[in-house]
């Protein structure tokens, strides 16, 4: 019952992220759909890619997200065609039917399931983030440290503005 | 010597972190931060050529890295281009601005380039491949101007596709094998006797193959590139069409379906038809461009044709020329990008029509132009003739003379748009707008003359390169034979 709630909230939130106007909503909403989904992948014995959402999407891209949202004027934000908002159900519905169709079609097809349990089962947050994985580490520090260099160079001409008003 | 592989990691990593402190400290300090690790990754990449035929493991932190002959080959390619494009941005970038952070970005590219190329299982891969195409995104966008914002919008969104397609892939391979690890999945996929047959399989080859065609802009998963390049800094159109197309796609490509996939005969015709339609689609829309960048953007989707071509006949004679082609078309396409960029540098304009006799202004500029231009055609002593007289015979060998035929009529068509170029640009009479202009800056002048260099040594010399650096590529991919 609880994994229903948590997969309701998970959609309400990236609903919510396509529709909010403001930036900064939409970059909770993501994080909150980033946490949502963690728990979710956790919740099946998925831990390396609950490890990898937690801390590459709900860590660096919320982050970046927000910093970028700061640095936005609020004379920059624009009205934007409310078009894409009045298509989205349809769009969610058949995306749901299409994911309906290739689980259960995967789910017929996919052959070793001891191999798939046991490295389901092993794995712990601890085991996966300090030990399986340390290769990422590095590429980690390189996304955080490209999104910082990068929000400082787009927002490289705004700040010289902003200096001279 | 395998503890200083760490180094294709650490320094540019090291190099972008101190970047803002080195720019505070004046400008000639970052550019002496930069061009020196530029350098000595150049270098130590040379230093591992002896070591070319071995597999080298390395430990970082306590994960596994290990560079064997197709990463040297690419890793060489990297950090070679990266040097030349880097001491070009020392003038290059003074008209931006910024230039602590185009550094830095370069830097974490670079380090995201060596990543994929040191990584050992498919997630690793995936991680590095982000750290380049997030700083490549950037570097893009770096003009701040509508069409460079634009352009770098569209290269992140069909990227964003690109990458979620491969991360599904990556997701399907986990879920049946148990493991992602190259050498691991390699054992598991023999052992279990699961071949291209199985739909599970199909569906992950068909995700890799979305996914990372996009990144390496074949037709039909080209769509961002003829955008990307005119408005990206030259450097960065040099990089991302002499390195990052290849790498990121190109490498990952042949990483999975030469090395790790059992080569399946159905991969390889795919390979074949994407790489014939690739080739003769890109020259044709080339040939009808009149900004340059665009022009040369098609091109290179031409020349990507020419490697999946090499790729998909897939005998050891087509493959050598496809790696060798690799190496070839990043220095030959870098230098043709930093020309243009040389050209637009000094004229403010990429439109062909509006040039004109610039080579009696820019001596450099044009010579080298020459050089890029003979080399891309197939002419020899370039090195650019022996790669595709490689894939050439390589086809002519499997008994497939249509498509040699064809690889020989492009490269024809090649010369002639290449050479009509150069003639509108450099030759003829002197546009007067352009009476008063000089030659590029000196660092820009020096990598066009590095590379055009290399493309006349590498041509010259292509028996030393190819026993050094090509053929323990291609053993290692046709299995030792």
């Amino acid at each position: 019952m609880l994994l229903w709630i948590l997969l309701g909230l998970l959609l309400v939130f990236l609903v919510l992220c396509a529709i909010f106007r403001d930036l900064l909503y939409m970059a909770i909403s993501l994080a909150l759909a980033s946490i949502i989904l963690a728990i979710v992948l956790f919740h099946y014995g998925a831990n390396i890619a609950g490890v990898f959402e937690l801390s590459v999407c709900a860590g660096l891209i919320t982050v970046l997200f927000v910093s970028t949202v700061s640095l936005t004027k609020d004379s920059d934000q624009k009205v934007e065609s409310r078009v894409p908002v009045y298509f989205l159900p349809f769009i969610i519905l058949l995306f749901l039917g299409l994911d309906f169709f290739i689980v259960r079609w995967l789910s017929g097809t996919i052959l070793p399931k001891d191999l798939t349990q046991q490295a389901a089962s092993t794995a712990t947050f601890q085991s996966v983030f300090w030990t399986e994985r340390t290769a990422d580490m590095l590429g980690q520090i390189g996304l955080i440290l490209a999104g910082v260099f990068g929000i400082l160079a787009l927002f490289r001409v705004a700040s010289k503005e902003k200096q001279h008003e | 010597m395998q503890q200083s592989m760490r180094l294709f990691l650490i320094l540019p990593l090291v190099a972008a972190i101190l970047m803002p402190w080195a720019s505070k400290l004046g400008r000639r300090i970052a550019d002496v931060l930069v061009a020196v690790t530029g350098l000595g990754l150049m270098v130590l990449s040379l230093c591992f050529i002896p070591y070319a035929g071995t597999t080298s493991t390395f430990q970082l932190f306590g994960a596994q890295f290990a560079v064997d002959g197709l990463s040297l080959l690419f890793l060489i390619v990297v950090n070679a281009v990266a040097f030349f494009c880097i001491l070009y941005s020392i003038d290059y970038i003074d008209h931006y601005g910024g230039r602590a952070k185009f550094y830095a970005l370069m830097l974490l590219m670079i380090l995201g380039l060596n990543g994929i190329l040191l990584a050992q299982d498919l997630f690793s891969l995936y991680v590095y491949l982000e750290v380049a195409s997030i700083s490549s995104y950037v570097l893009v966008a770096y003009n701040l101007k509508f069409d460079g914002i634009e352009s770098a919008l569209k290269y992140l969104l069909l990227s964003v596709v690109g990458t979620g397609l491969t991360l599904m892939g990556i997701s399907l391979i986990y879920l049946n094998c148990g493991t992602i690890g190259f050498e691991a999945l390699k054992a598991v996929l023999s052992s279990i006797g699961i071949g291209a047959a199985s739909p599970v399989f199909l569906l992950a080859a068909g995700l890799f193959m979305a996914g990372f065609g996009l990144k390496a802009a074949i037709v039909p998963f080209h769509a961002w590139l003829p955008d990307a390049h005119p408005s990206a800094p030259a450097p960065i159109s040099a990089m991302l069409s002499g390195v990052v197309i290849k790498v990121a796609g190109v490498y990952s490509l042949i990483r999975i379906f030469l090395y790790i996939y059992p080569a399946p005969s159905q991969i390889l015709k795919i390979f074949l038809v994407l790489g014939i339609i690739s080739m003769i689609a890109g020259a044709i829309i080339a040939y009808f461009q009149s900004d340059i960048k665009r022009m040369l953007a098609y091109s290179s989707i031409s020349q990507i044709g020419y490697i999946l071509i090499g790729l998909g006949i897939g005998n050891p004679l087509a493959i050598m020329g496809a790696l060798f082609h690799v190496f070839n078309h990043a220095m030959f396409k870098s230098l043709l990008f930093l020309n243009s960029g040389a050209i637009q540098y000094r004229t403010g304009t990429r439109n062909i029509n509006e040039m004109g006799g610039l080579e009696s202004r820019m001596r450099v500029t044009g010579a080298t132009g020459i050089f890029g231009t003979l080399s891309i055609a197939g002419v020899p002593p370039f090195n650019g003739f022996w790669s595709k007289l490689f894939i050439v015979m390589g086809a002519v060998v499997a008994g497939k003379y249509v498509i040699a035929f064809l690889m020989v009529f492009f490269s024809i068509f090649t010369l002639g748009y290449f050479l009509l170029i150069q003639r509108r640009v450099f030759f003829g009479k002197l546009n007067m707008k352009w009476a008063d202009i000089k030659e590029a800056p000196l660092t820009m002048s020096l990598a066009m003359i590095f590379l055009a260099a290399t493309c006349l040594l590498s041509g010259i010399f292509f028996s030393q390169v190819v026993q050094s650096v090509i053929e323990p590529a291609a053993n290692l991919l046709m299995g030792g034979k």
